[in-house]
């Protein structure tokens, strides 16, 4: 006999659809699966079979074949589990095969015949928005968000087989809504004490989108600036959080209870990070990486000069064209990676700080250690800041700075202003259009002009400047039309040179 | 650059202090007693009187090597590169090198020799100079030159390079190097080292060819401390080179000088410890050009501010305490972020204020004149 069952498996943040063709027949007793599984996937025939028996159903004693079509792709995962399962109990009449015509199904089986999570449950749902699904119970809100067709869960290979038979009932999705709050109990800007221009450049980075570097020496603080930047975000719009969604359930990232990701991501990697974590990547699966997990949000590389140069150099892609592409012998891919890039880093080896005259560090070692952020990747923050450690008073100070909230509301505010103005946030205006988007005042002009004659500023640069003034024109109490010379001059000082040669 | 063409004397000179195996100090009683052409041949034959110039004495060894040494080649480059060669018998070997305990056996230099008959000052400090330390070291620099001291130092980053640069605008200047003089360290003085080799006087005591090595810099350190009749240190950490400089000006008994600097600042620890050990401290370069019995030849312009309105003084008061980022600097101002930059802006445009990595300072220019801004 011969049943089929249409499932998924996932490349990286997209699913492809797989029919599991099983046959059973005459021949040996035995089990073979074709379609170049990988080794979870090799190993479903174990599990398939003691969930099979552990649910009281039994296991024909005849060849068995799996056939994963389409052939030629790699299929990855536990996530075929159960669509093989059904397969095998409808070839042998134990499930009736005119149940599984219009229904598709994915999930991971246990030895006791219970169905599992998986990760990618919304990206392979989406492969057949318009079919009903079988999926693990855990994955049910996430595959709600992408098919129109019915979502239908059980906990347990037994009660499928019953609630296909019509012996059961399926579990609902809106048994178990949640309530959801979309703001995140994350620290607070209110802990942080003085560096008011660091948390302006903090409030500039949020409300233009601008990447930030800061540097400065252990203690002074980097860290808990980086991470209190989510929080001054507003809310993903329905369409990047949808995106955002996929990539996070495609990379086995723990979804909030609403299934849709609606915050901001925030992504930590460590500065041992290898390429392909950082990037995407792996042999098979083709796994997304932490820049794509932070597609919609913020990336944060804490000590960003120790991380290898070449791993570094991976983000320039995706800082210029918002996504990656990967390409493996067999397969091409190419993830969304739209994120905002807040990078920390001490100012030299010995950490003391750039503070003239107290450096222990040789030239050279300084020049290099810098060196490695040097070049492209530096360029590619429009905000560089220095920073440094608090003095006692400032940290013993009774008085509570202004707090995330109200510093979030002010980032709203701006985003809006030139959400209206423009239709994008103003890191991302293009050349063509700075013109008319963040006109000069004569003032303004003329400082800029001074700043390109000495020699301090690119072609580049300015443009950057340009865009960052926008931003701070737009946080100002009052937002004018015209960028003043206020706002080009605290855009070029918060856009340190480090680096720079020192006769 | 005047045209050189190395006597064959000169030639054997430097092809000797490159043998490898010759001991600098025994060459020098060698070369002072003997002619160097003459010395080469019974290197070359390998005689056993040789074997007194030797560090280890294979003189058959010694012999090879400098059988195999390509006499040609290294005149083509002492020529090339305009490279004299002095031996003590030479005229032109400064006189204050003669009675040297530790004088060089050969000395190589580019440019104009007259520049060490005069008086002579160094300049010496630390590479990782601040703002401040720089625009004094350049100051008391120019101040010297005017009044037709000749200003000497190391080439170094940082305190030497502003010594030089502050000298070469008004007068000359002589850099005494720890390579050999076809080569230029660090490699981005090029077009300083080139200007000084043309018009000033560069001096090394190593033969054409030789890179820096961290031992070479202490033994230049004691030439520039020999050559001098003051030693001026700007800015040095606590284990500085310039230590070195000044304890072999003190072994020589010339005047050491130490500009004292702030505390908080590493690299004044190891001035203010000299001020402590007895160093004179220099607190004008009025000072300095006592020391030399000489009066000032330029006047300094006074420090004129008229630029400077309510916000870029308060800002200036802040620096003058020390080196602030724009960070601490708005937090100490408490207003606003905007008001401050644009008052910033002007006083970096009038370089009272110089940035170097997001770190402010004040430039300097207003210490060394003694009239420190208030």
């Amino acid at each position: 006999m011969i049943a089929s069952v249409t499932s998924a498996t996932l490349l990286g943040a997209r699913g492809y659809s797989v029919q599991a063709e099983v046959h059973v027949g005459r021949g040996l007793p035995g089990f073979s699966m074709l379609g170049l599984p990988d080794e979870a996937c090799r190993e479903a025939r174990d599990r398939v079979r003691a969930a099979v028996l552990s649910s009281g159903l039994s296991w024909p004693d005849q060849k068995i074949t799996v056939n994963l079509a389409p052939p030629h792709h790699r299929k990855t995962g536990s996530g075929l589990d159960l669509p093989i399962a059904l397969g095998v109990l409808a070839a042998t009449q134990q499930v009736p095969v005119d149940a599984l015509q219009s229904v598709c199904a994915i999930g991971e089986l246990g030895l006791d015949g219970s169905i599992r999570a998986i990760p990618g449950v919304a990206p392979m749902v989406g492969v057949h928005p318009d079919r009903d699904w079988i999926v693990p119970v855990e994955g049910m809100r996430e595959a709600q968000l992408v098919t129109s067709g019915r979502v239908r869960s059980a906990p347990s290979l037994k009660e499928v087989i019953d609630a296909l038979a019509g012996l059961g009932d399926w579990l609902t999705a809106s048994q178990e809504v949640p309530s959801e709050s979309t703001v995140d109990e994350g620290p607070d800007l209110a802990d942080v004490r003085g560096q008011p221009v660091a948390r302006f450049a903090l409030e500039v980075a949020a409300a233009g989108g601008h990447h930030l570097l800061l540097i400065g020496p252990p203690g002074s603080g980097k860290t808990m600036l980086a991470e209190r930047l989510p929080q001054l975000l507003p809310d993903l719009s329905h369409e990047l959080a949808l995106e955002t969604t996929m990539v996070q359930s495609a990379a086995g990232v723990s979804l909030p209870a609403g299934g849709l990701v609606r915050r901001p991501p925030s992504r930590a990697p460590h500065h041992t990070a290898t390429a392909p974590a950082l990037v995407g990547g792996g042999a098979h699966y083709l796994r997304p990486g932490e820049i794509s997990i932070a597609h919609g949000g913020v990336l944060f590389l804490d000590e960003m000069g120790q991380f290898a140069p070449s791993v570094i150099d991976c983000l320039r892609e995706a800082l210029e064209t918002g996504s990656i592409s990967i390409s493996r012998a067999q397969h091409h891919v190419t993830l969304p990676a739209r994120f905002q890039l807040i990078g920390a880093t001490n100012p030299c080896p010995c950490g003391e700080g750039l503070r003239p005259g107290v450096c222990r560090c040789d030239e050279r070692a300084r020049r290099r250690y810098l060196g490695r952020l040097s070049g492209p990747i530096l360029d590619r923050f429009d905000l560089r800041v220095a920073v440094e450690r608090p003095q006692v008073g400032e940290l013993m100070a009774i008085d509570r700075s202004e707090s995330s909230a109200t510093v979030a509301k002010r980032v709203k505010r701006a985003r809006n202003i030139a959400l209206e103005r423009s239709g994008r946030i103003n890191a991302s205006i293009p050349q063509s259009e700075i013109e008319s988007v963040a006109p000069l005042s004569d003032e303004a002009m003329r400082l800029l002009k001074a700043e390109l004659d000495a020699g301090h500023l690119s072609g580049r640069g300015l443009h950057r400047v340009r865009r960052t003034a926008r931003t701070i024109a737009d946080l100002s109490a009052s937002p004018t039309e015209v960028v003043e010379e206020q706002h080009v001059a605290t855009a070029l000082s918060l856009r340190t040179s480090f680096g720079a040669d020192q006769q | 650059m005047k045209p050189v063409q190395a006597t064959n004397a000169e030639v054997a000179a430097a092809a000797l202090v490159s043998l490898p195996a010759m001991s600098p100090s025994r060459l020098r009683h060698a070369l002072s007693e003997r002619d160097p052409e003459e010395l080469w041949r019974d290197v070359c034959a390998s005689r056993s009187s040789i074997r007194e110039l030797l560090v280890r004495g294979d003189v058959k060894h010694a012999a090879a090597a400098a059988r195999e040494f390509n006499l040609d080649a290294l005149s083509a480059t002492l020529n090339a590169n305009s490279i004299n060669v002095l031996t003590p018998s030479d005229h032109r070997y400064p006189e204050a090198l003669r009675d040297d305990v530790d004088r060089p056996p050969v000395l190589f230099t580019r440019g104009e020799h007259s520049l060490l008959a005069g008086r002579v000052a160094a300049i010496v400090g630390t590479r990782r100079a601040t703002a401040a330390g720089r625009a004094t070291a350049k100051e008391l620099a120019q101040e010297l030159a005017a009044a037709g001291i000749t200003v000497l130092s190391g080439l170094a980053l940082g305190i030497d390079t502003a010594a030089h640069r502050g000298a070469m605008a008004v007068g000359s200047t002589v850099a005494v190097v720890g390579c050999g003089l076809d080569l230029c360290y660090p490699a981005r003085h090029q077009s300083i080292f080139d200007e000084i080799c043309d018009e000033h006087l560069a001096l090394s005591e190593w033969p054409p060819g030789t890179a820096p090595a961290p031992f070479r810099f202490p033994m230049r350190n004691r030439l520039i401390a020999a050559l001098s009749e003051v030693v001026i240190v700007v800015e040095s950490g606590l284990t500085g080179g310039s230590l070195i400089t000044a304890r072999e000006a003190l072994d020589r008994g010339r005047e050491v000088m130490a500009v004292p600097g702030n505390l908080q600042v590493s690299s004044s620890g190891g001035t203010n410890a000299l001020i402590r050990d007895g160093a004179t401290p220099i607190t004008s370069v009025d000072e300095v050009l006592r020391e030399f019995e000489v009066s000032r030849a330029v006047q300094n312009p006074p420090l004129t501010t008229p630029h400077m309105k309510g916000r870029a003084i308060e800002i200036a008061h802040e620096l003058s305490h020390g080196s602030l980022t724009l960070d601490q600097l708005v937090q100490r101002l408490s207003v606003p972020i905007g008001e401050v930059v644009v008052a910033m802006g002007e006083l970096l445009r009038l370089e009272i204020v110089v940035e170097s990595n997001g770190w402010l300072e004040l430039s300097g220019s207003m210490l060394v004149s003694g009239k420190e801004h208030q």
